[in-house]
């Protein structure tokens, strides 16, 4: 059904316009209708006559009978016989006319005889016509039969008629005089009768209400254009001030070979199908003349498209026009002649300047004023510069604070690395230095950030940039969004030698690069909610080292009040969304607590369960005044509410179980258990299922889904309820958590049936912001929130304050989901604390030791946010940098946890408490360009206050995060690396050892309870070899889709995770740049070897072997039409028991899964997308059919209505297999 | 005061009784050499008037002391008092009045300025002609034409009152060309300026008594490249003219400074005396008196002025020999050769002295003297040869500021002389390469040439003479291949690549053209007028020491090229490269040359020493494959076939030669370097045209590129040949510069042949821009210089 309503949009927006635009004018087979009357351009020239009396042809308003322009032609008849030419060239098929008229203006006494004269085919056939009689002065109406047969050939006769009219070589009028003399000729209104097909030798009129837009005039923020280096021989392109003109685009070239051209473009997506001419102004400081032309790259071919040539003569060339309808252009369809209009107009890829530099070595140009000519400015709005002025900024990095938080990305890319650059200038004191060496034109350098960052308040980012090279590099910001770490970036930007202050990037225009918007530049930035990694490229565009300075990095917001703006302001985010299903709910009364009691509802501690009890509490209650609320604590991390019904419940009457929870903590796992009133006590369970930090609304239980999971199925998730009439308990269980507490409230029964909103939400932020100076920020995020069938909020979400000053920044902090405090030495991962946490932080740089600290504190884990919680994490760091990154460094922290929420932080009782303490350090050592080794190490000793201490884990980069350790109470961690590059081969190995204690399981999947791993991986990028380098000799196409490629083999031993459990990874990926190629590519083969070596009678089968191969590619059809496929066959097992065998045995088989999207632009602001995903296995199968069609509003807001539940589309696929739902969703956010 | 007044107002009686003025620099004086400042009233309304109100009017102002008055003769159209109510018809009683009005000035002792069009008559041509524009007047010759005729009707009448013809009438002061000519639509204000250069010398043509003047309404402003200097600088143009309304916005000292200041400047600029015509609000008087006695010569204004300030005015002639009289330039003479003059004169004192001169009005060249002298000689360089220069000697005295001007007079250069060119005979041998050096024998060979490739069709005339017989055209075009080939070997140039293909789909085709513009007409039958037609071009360069290259296809269309072949064969243009039956028809080519007998002679092609050598294709493209591999299969194969033909010949390639780029490619799927790598392929040929469209290279560049031909042969072992290049003319290069530093550049790095694009006798009209011709004398210097270095042995 979904593809058949596909099919109908895609017919009524494809095809409806085709059929609408198919109309024709009214057309008389007997009128004249004008061909020419010189009002823009000549198109007439004397050119290529021999000993012709006409010397040159201009445009004139001296004798106008059209218009307000004729072509005048000054003429010397210095003999008898000579004849005067003026003609134009390659018209093409002028098969449809029949004839062409003349008005002449002989402005001289002599009486003169022309006649038509045309060459044609391949031979340039010559025709003459007849002659007719000038007098002096005017002579209109001047007509020439093309179909009678009285032309005379190049042999002679008159009664030829004319040969291959279809291919029209020259077609002009031909003069002689009666004698002698000067004068000048005034041609114009040039008019053609004939049939059908003559249209497209009309003028394209200027349209009425044209809008001159001056898209750069070069004074104010970056340089735009940059030099195409490396197949062009520009060489730079900077700004640079014009005597009398301000500052204009200074295009240096350098040239090698004599006849190659020089480029210099601009980037973008626009459709320029409304744009009737680019004007602009150029200085040609050459001795001699030179040409030019005007360049388009259009469409998802990035065909190239050339104007006609243009004559610069030395000095300045003021309002040089390109004419966008004129049939002069070129392209390869057009065999490379001059003879058509630009293909493809309504997607322009790039605008291009080509010079033809005429001397070697190098030179320059200047340019400016690009003006656009158009009747709808906004469409090339994005191609105008954003004009900073009319925002406000607060820092968001200006470097002052220690170490930089970027580091080189030298595995895929020339960056060497990244430092703080001290006593550098900028607004204070410090900036980041980031070096690099690249090998070639095409090579770029790469910078990160990792860290989560949320930018929907701000709509735009600036920083200033310092180039101490004598060329300029351009540079381009990606960004990293969400779990998927979807890849968006922006334009070039190119920095020019110096100081290039106030770079800046416009969040809220369409002018971002992604896979969505097939790596056009029309993508919104909507993502920056979820930020994990700011990527600065830097591009040299050529083989080069050296360096390129950094700082002030801010973030801006709109700035609607002025003055006062600058200092204080605010930004609205808005997130709402109403969803409509065939389901009605009713409240389950008792289990909405507004009875005072818990209704049947208690902590639950089953065999192996944590503690837990339940309270009613006026706190979180999502509906009513009451919600229910759950401490639970103790190991073994498994915990539940139970539900205990009076007698026995009848759920069949049922088909979903719905509720409310509000987790303060930390991210967690939940189920669901449902216990039959039998006797055996028959246990059914759900999936587990994520529990996120704040909010979890409208947790919904399918009780009629075939994925529950009991004894009967080996608790696999593959059945059905088979009898839900009598009921005895209901349980909600949370898992991976240790300690804390979760809110539940409003429980609803769910039937299907009637449409009914199942759930809507309005949510409105307004981020409020004082940035009186640099120094001083504070800010705070009131919500104001309306929750369909639950309670309306009205919230301060979040706060902070920033003090900055001395090379250091105090943070104070708090707020739920509290993101803003950047610890750029990683000693907390806020992505593990809980909704709400408060504190404090001071980071900085010690005088000018290259000495950075950070001290944070903070609490989390609350009950309710705006309160001190019951635990906190105090830590301080000190690094001390020499020769650039290289550091050593110290870590102290102490963390401490009390169950009571009224115990004393610091010196009441608590239950968990730890101390570590350890050391640090990084070595860099380049040997000599060749290649590069990092070492980096890490030693930590945890002595454990308590018997149930807190924490640690290590990633790479490290990470800390807040996990359980077992009862020893001194565990010792172990973390090293070394990276080595050679030229495109990068080289990684890491070892970590953990004593075993360390709870790792839901930092990340694959780390397990302690490990003993050993990492080595092998990166090499392919580029130069066979056969992807001979690819990229086959085209630009080709060499843009293997850019980047590279292969990647690892082994991951993690050959001790605990006594009895090990596993080694083996890995092989193959894929190509996700930042360049057109169309990307992703193929992934792992093999694990994953089980216990525990020699138990219990299992027969140590380990599992599973190997998964998965292939992700993104194919682009045009600009408008992309697909997404995934594929992957997973050859994996289970351990089952085996009644015969009396213990578990390996029970393999493949899953296969198969996923493909569509997505289609149906117009520039509207995108449908429809996705299928399909997996099955001898255990289940499963199919899911998701579409969305969505709008972007005003450029700020983004609409969405959507059929089914979104799948996970990531990277990975994940166990989400779950199958169509009926469900109907609304979805609005928006960022001002 | 009043005393001086009144010896000034005598003064002035005196003079003015004396009615006849002369010129001298920038004073106006009487005939009997007294200098006089005149004032004047523009009677706009005269001929508006009745006669009796002209005569009283006249009469009032010879009162008042008036003696010149200005009156308008320039109503055109349906304006009051029309003298030329439509184009060429003149109204005779609109003319008497005119009579009657210089006769009553001539009554009353005052002579006349008339205008001769102004801006309303201007508007009336510009309808008449039906153009779009004010400055119609000045620039459509149609217009011009009825301007003059109009002049002529008026110069040349009787006066039927006096019986006095206009040109001759002393009662006429001065004609007027424009009263308050403007320039509204060329920024360049070269419009008005041609027209005062051509009315004046019009006026001048038919009256040599009377002054001319040209009335500028805006003063100096004109146009970007001409301003009211050079107005007043024309030669036939006597007074120099401005006119003031208010000078500055701070009052009257300021007014009268400026126009102190303007008289000065003008007076020094054009050499002439200067009008002032005043409306401004300083005061008649003192505005008069600030003009006077800063050089000016006549005051006007308007016929409302202050009847006292008048009177004073009239009275006033200043203090005529204040300040510093002009600097004389006395016997001016010039003597000029082929590109420099001698400019020899004498001052009344010592100053500085400039030469301007030109080609044409205005003269923007100039030439300094060193320092300052009494007398001296400028020395001119750069001139072109045998051109008329006009010029004009200017001093000024540094210390007073005092200027002076001869009149514009001419030199001319005289014409270039044709080097001498060293004779060369042809022997009797094959011309052969071996290790990078062409042979004639055992001698090493290298040539200039030239390419011309419508020899084989072309005859002079015949496109004048349509009822010339065939016979008279066979005569024409046979006499002309002598002819142009012996003006190439006087020039010394040895080898000739002169055009040989030309293949037309059908028979049908091939009539639509010239009948010896094809050689192959469809792919059955050849041409064999045409072949004969070349065998006579083969016998009139034997005759004149000339060896000829023959190409067998063209990669270009003009004259049918491999784009016909693929048409017989059936298959796209870029499969002739490939395509077997392409290849068929080509070696049919090749065998209808290599085996043909000249039918004058008698000698077999492939045994003919005139024969220089084979060439494959003019300039093979095959975009097909853009590795430039196809191409070179081709050619090897191609190339082996015509050795296995003829192995006497060399053979080469007609390449145009590009080579590839860093990613192994070129556009054209031509490389000089595979296309020359064969063993058949005897020698390597690339084309050049630096300048012109799309590469626009400096002469270094070309210099660049030269080099890398020339090395690039060196490495293949080869002898390499600039085949083609050519240079344009369009005024912005220099042509013989290029061509001379193209051909040093080329033949001192190595280069053992050229051929230049191209060479044509005066006939053949048919220039691309490129082509020179035997009278083109310094370009043929050029040629003669390196073929006579090449002819001896040298290089």
């Amino acid at each position: 059904m979904i593809a058949k309503i596909s099919i109908a949009i895609l017919f009524a927006f494809l095809v409806i316009p085709f059929s609408l635009s198919a109309g024709s004018i009214n057309f008389d087979a007997s009128k004249f209708y004008l061909w020419n009357g010189f009002e823009s351009e000549l198109g007439w020239s004397t050119d290529d006559w021999k000993d012709n009396a006409f010397v040159s042809a201009r445009q004139s308003g001296d004798f106008v009978s059209q218009g307000s322009k004729s072509l005048e032609v000054p003429f010397n008849f210095a003999r008898p016989g000579q004849s005067g030419m003026v003609q134009t060239f390659d018209t093409g098929d002028i098969s449809a006319m029949d004839a062409v008229s003349f008005d002449i203006y002989n402005s001289s006494e002599l009486e003169m005889n022309v006649c038509l004269m045309v060459k044609t085919g391949p031979s340039w056939q010559y025709h003459e016509s007849k002659t007719v009689k000038l007098q002096p002065g005017w002579n209109k109406g001047i007509v020439f039969s093309l179909t009678a047969p009285d032309y005379r050939s190049e042999s002679g006769g008159n009664e030829k008629t004319i040969q291959n009219l279809n291919f029209m070589r020259r077609f002009g009028l031909l003069f002689y005089a009666t004698g002698t003399g000067d004068g000048a000729i005034y041609l114009d209104n040039i008019t053609i009768k004939g049939k059908h097909g003559i249209e497209k030798f009309f003028p394209q009129e200027e349209p009425e209400g044209l809008k001159h837009i001056l898209i750069d005039d070069f004074e104010e923020g970056p340089l735009r254009w940059t030099a195409s280096t490396g197949w062009s021989c520009a060489y730079t392109a900077e700004k640079a001030s014009a005597e009398g003109a301000g500052n204009a685009m200074k295009a240096v070239f350098d040239l090698k070979n004599p006849g190659q051209n020089a480029v210099f473009s601009m980037e973008g997506g626009w459709d320029m199908s409304d744009v009737y001419s680019i004007k602009f102004d150029v200085y040609n400081p050459a001795d001699y003349s030179m040409s030019m032309t005007m360049a388009l790259s259009t469409g998802d071919k990035w065909t190239w498209q050339e104007s006609a040539g243009i004559k610069l003569k030395k000095g300045w060339n003021k309002d040089v026009t390109v004419y966008f309808k004129k049939m002069n252009w070129k392209n390869e369809k057009s065999g490379w002649s001059g003879s058509v209009i630009p293909d493809e107009i309504s997607s322009v890829k790039r605008v291009s300047f080509v010079f033809n530099p005429p001397d070697l070595g190098k030179g320059y140009v200047l340019m400016d004023n690009v003006t656009v000519v158009t009747s709808d400015p906004s469409k090339v709005e994005t191609m105008m510069p954003v004009k900073t002025g009319d925002f406000a900024f607060k820092i968001w990095n200006s470097f002052e604070k220690g170490a930089v938080g970027w580091e080189a990305m030298s595995d895929q890319s020339g960056a060497v690395l990244a430092e703080q650059a001290r006593n550098f200038g900028g607004e204070q004191a410090r900036g980041m230095e980031m070096k690099f060496s690249v090998k070639t034109a095409s090579d770029k350098a790469m910078y990160k950030y990792r860290n989560r960052m949320d930018f929907a308040d701000s709509t735009g980012m600036k920083f200033d940039m310092f180039n101490p090279l004598d060329f300029p590099v351009k540079v381009a910001v990606a960004f990293q969004t969400g779990d998927d770490e979807t890849w968006i970036e922006t334009k070039q930007i190119s920095i020019a030698p110096g100081w290039n202050k106030d770079v800046f990037i416009d969040f809220t225009s369409a002018s971002f690069k992604s896979a969505e918007s097939n790596w056009n530049f029309t993508d919104n930035f909507f993502t920056r909610k979820d930020i994990r990694t700011v990527i600065l490229q830097v591009y040299p565009d050529r083989p080069a080292k050296g360096s390129i300075f950094m700082t002030d990095i801010k973030l801006a917001r709109r700035n609607l009040f002025g003055e006062i703006g600058k200092t204080f302001g605010f930004t609205l985010v808005n997130n709402s969304h109403i969803t409509v299903e065939p389901i009605t709910y009713t409240k389950w009364g008792e289990s909405c607590f507004e009875n005072g009691t818990t209704g049947g509802w208690q902590g639950a501690q089953l065999g192996g369960w944590g503690a837990a009890v339940a309270v009613v509490s006026p706190s979180r209650a999502s509906e009513g005044k009451n919600s229910l609320k759950l401490y639970y604590k103790d190991l073994p991390n498994k915990f539940g509410a139970e539900y205990t019904a009076a007698t026995s419940m009848d759920l069949s009457q049922y088909d979903y179980m719905v509720f409310d929870v509000y987790n303060p903590g930390r991210q967690g796992k939940y189920a669901v258990a449902i216990k039959m009133n039998n006797t055996e006590g028959t246990w059914y369970e759900t999936k587990e299922y994520v529990l996120y930090p704040g909010w979890n609304k409208n947790i919904r239980i399918d009780l009629t889904g075939d994925d529950w999971k009991t004894v009967s199925s080996n608790w696999q998730n593959n059945i059905t309820i088979t009898d839900r009439s009598n009921v005895k308990n209901i349980y909600f269980i949370i898992t991976k958590l240790t300690e804390g507490v979760v809110y539940m409230d409003n429980f609803r029964w769910g039937k299907k049936g009637d449409f009914s909103i199942t759930d809507g939400a309005v949510e409105q932020d307004v981020n409020f912001i004082y940035t009186p100076s640099d120094n001083l920020e504070g800010a705070a995020t009131l919500r104001a929130a309306y929750y369909q069938g639950q309670n309306s909020a009205l919230d301060l979400t979040s706060a902070h304050v920033i003090v900055r000053g001395l090379g250091s920044e105090l943070t104070a902090f708090g707020g739920e989901n509290c993101t803003v405090f950047d610890d750029v030495f990683t000693l907390v991962d806020p992505s593990t604390l809980g909704a709400n946490t408060m504190g404090i932080s001071l980071k900085g740089t010690l005088g000018p030791w290259a000495t950075a600290y950070s001290a944070t504190g903070l609490t989390l884990w609350q009950y309710d946010s705006w309160e001190i919680g019951h635990s906190y994490i105090a830590g301080m760091r000190l690094k001390q940098y020499f020769m650039g990154t290289n550091y050593l460094g110290t870590v102290l922290m102490n963390s401490r946890r009390g169950y009571a929420g009224d115990s004393n932080l610091l010196l009441g009782d608590y239950e968990q408490g730890s101390t570590t303490c350890g050391a640090d350090m990084s070595l860099f050592a380049p040997a000599g360009g060749l290649f590069d080794v990092t070492v980096k190490g890490e030693v930590l000793f945890n002595n454990y206050d308590t018997y149930k201490p807190v924490y640690m884990l290590m990633e790479s980069p490290p990470v800390y995060t807040a996990e359980l350790l077992d009862e020893a109470k001194q565990r010792m961690m172990i973390y090293a690396q070394a990276d080595m590059h050679i030229w495109d081969l990068t080289l990684h190995t890491a070892y970590r050892y953990m004593d075993r204690g360390f709870d790792t399981t839901f930092c990340d999947q694959d780390y397990k309870e302690g490990d003993n791993a050993k990492i080595i991986n092998l990166t090499y990028i392919l580029d130069n070899a066979w056969p992807f380098s001979a690819m990229a000799k086959w085209s630009p196409e080709w060499a843009g889709f293997i850019h980047y490629t590279k292969i990647m083999a690892e082994y991951d031993g993690n050959d001790q995770m605990s006594d009895s459990y090990m596993r080694n990874t083996y890995t092989f990926e193959l894929k190509n740049d996700p930042s360049l190629a057109l169309n990307n590519y992703d193929l992934v083969v792992k093999i694990n070897d994953e089980g216990s070596t525990y020699d138990d009678a219990h299992y027969s089968d140590a380990t599992i072997r599973t190997v998964k191969a998965t292939l992700t590619t993104k194919v682009l059809f045009g600009d408008r039409l992309s697909l997404k496929i995934l594929a992957r066959n997973n050859n994996t097992a289970d351990l089952v028991w085996d009644d015969s065998a009396g213990n578990y045995v390996r029970n393999g088989y493949n899953e296969l899964t198969a996923f493909a999207e569509a997505g289609i632009k149906i117009t520039k602001t509207l995108k449908l997308t429809g996705n299928y995903k399909y997996i099955t296995s001898v255990r289940e199968t499963h199919s899911n059919w998701y579409a969305e069609l969505e709008e972007i509003l005003f450029g700020a807001v983004s609409l969405t209505a959507s059929y089914g539940e979104k799948p996970f589309t990531g990277y990975w696929l994940d166990d989400n297999n779950d199958d169509t739902i009926t469900k109907f969703m609304l979805t609005l956010r928006g960022y001002f | 005061m009043k005393k001086t007044f009144f010896t000034a107002f005598l003064t002035l009686i005196l003079a003015v009784y004396a009615q006849a003025y002369r010129v001298e620099g920038p004073l106006l004086k009487t005939d009997s050499g007294m200098p006089v400042r005149l004032a004047s009233v523009y009677v706009h309304t005269a001929y508006q008037s009745d006669s009796a109100a002209v005569d009283d009017a006249f009469s009032a102002l010879k009162k008042q002391g008036i003696k010149l008055v200005k009156i308008s003769a320039a109503a055109t159209g349906a304006a009051q008092g029309s003298l030329q109510p439509e184009p060429g018809r003149f109204d005779e009683n609109a003319l008497k009045k005119l009579d009657a009005i210089v006769s009553a000035a001539a009554k009353n002792d005052i002579s006349l300025i008339i205008a001769l069009s102004d801006p309303d008559s201007k508007e009336t041509y510009r309808q008449w002609a039906g153009g779009s524009n004010a400055d119609i007047f000045y620039k459509d010759k149609l217009t011009r034409g009825r301007f003059k005729k109009f002049i002529t009707t008026l110069l040349s009448r009787v006066n039927t009152v006096s019986g006095v013809k206009y040109a001759a009438d002393p009662a006429i002061f001065a004609w007027d060309l424009c009263d308050r000519a403007d320039n509204i639509n060329d920024a360049t204000g070269m419009s008005m300026y041609n027209w005062a250069v051509e009315m004046s010398a019009f006026v001048k043509s038919l009256d040599t008594g009377h002054f001319i003047m040209m009335g500028l309404k805006d003063g100096f402003t004109i146009g970007d490249s001409v301003n009211g200097s050079d107005i007043f600088l024309i030669p036939n143009i006597d007074l120099a003219f401005y006119a003031a309304t208010e000078f500055s916005e701070k009052g009257q000292v300021d007014a009268l400074t400026a126009i102190s200041d303007s008289t000065k400047a003008i007076s020094a600029a054009s050499g002439k005396p200067v009008i002032l015509f005043y409306t401004g609000k300083a005061g008649i008087f003192d505005a008069a008196k600030a003009h006077m006695e800063a050089g000016g010569a006549i005051v006007m204004y308007n016929e409302t002025a202050e009847q006292e300030q008048l009177v004073r005015t009239s009275a006033y002639t200043g203090s005529i020999t204040d300040g510093v009289p002009a600097v004389t330039v006395n016997k001016v003479s010039a003597t000029a050769d082929v590109y420099a003059a001698s400019v020899s004169f004498e001052l009344s004192r010592e100053a500085e002295v400039k030469v301007i001169y030109g080609t044409s009005l205005p003269l923007k060249q100039s030439a300094l003297f060193k320092g300052t002298a009494f007398k001296g000689i400028v020395k001119i360089d750069g001139l072109k040869p045998g051109s008329e220069y006009m010029f004009q000697v200017m001093a000024q005295e540094p210390a007073t500021g005092a200027s002076g001007m001869s009149k514009v007079m001419k030199f001319k250069t005289t014409p270039p002389k044709r080097a001498a060119a060293v004779k060369f005979t042809m022997s009797k041998n094959i011309i052969t390469a071996k290790d990078g050096d062409f042979y004639d024998g055992k001698k090493i060979y290298r040539y200039l040439g030239a390419n011309c490739y419508y020899l084989r069709y072309y005859a002079p005339g015949r496109r004048d003479k349509a009822s010339q017989s065939e016979a008279e055209i066979t005569t024409a075009r046979r006499k002309n291949m002598d002819y142009v080939l012996s003006e190439a070997a006087k020039i010394g140039l040895k080898v000739m690549r002169i055009g040989s293909n030309g293949e037309a789909v059908t028979e049908e085709e091939a009539k639509t053209a010239d009948p010896l513009r094809y050689i192959r007409i469809g792919p059955d039958k050849f041409n064999e007028k045409a072949l004969v037609e070349f065998d006579h071009v083969m016998e009139a360069a034997r005759r004149n020491n000339i060896r000829v290259i023959i190409h067998f296809t063209d990669n270009w269309e003009y004259y049918g090229g491999v784009g016909v072949y693929a048409k017989w064969a059936g298959v796209s243009r870029e499969e002739f490269w490939s395509n077997e039956q392409c290849k068929k028809y080509y070696k049919q080519t090749v065998d209808a040359w290599v085996d043909r007998i000249n039918t004058v002679s008698g000698i077999k092609y492939k045994d003919d020493p005139v024969l220089f050598c084979w060439e494959l294709c003019n300039e093979p493209w095959d975009r097909n494959d853009v590795t430039g591999k196809e191409l070179a299969r081709w050619i090897d194969e191609m190339a082996g076939y015509i050795k296995s033909k003829d192995p006497k010949h060399m053979v080469s390639t007609g390449s145009d030669s590009f080579f590839l780029k860093e990613d192994g490619t070129h556009y054209s799927g031509s490389d000089f370097i595979q296309d020359h790598q064969s063993k058949n392929i005897d020698f390597c040929t690339y084309h050049v045209y630096p300048t012109y469209e799309h590469n626009r290279f400096s002469l270094n560049t070309t210099k660049y590129l030269i080099d890398k031909w020339v090395d690039a042969g060196r490495t293949l072992g080869k002898p390499v040949v600039m085949e083609e290049f050519g240079i344009t003319k369009d005024g912005e290069y220099n042509r013989n510069i290029w061509i001379d530093e193209m051909l040093t550049e080329f033949y001192a790095r190595g280069g053992k042949g050229v051929n230049y694009w191209f060479f044509r006798d005066a006939s053949y009209t048919a220039d691309d821009g490129f082509a020179f011709t035997p009278e083109e004398t310094e370009t043929v210097n050029v040629f003669i210089k390196h073929a006579n270095i090449i002819n001896k042995g040298g290089y």
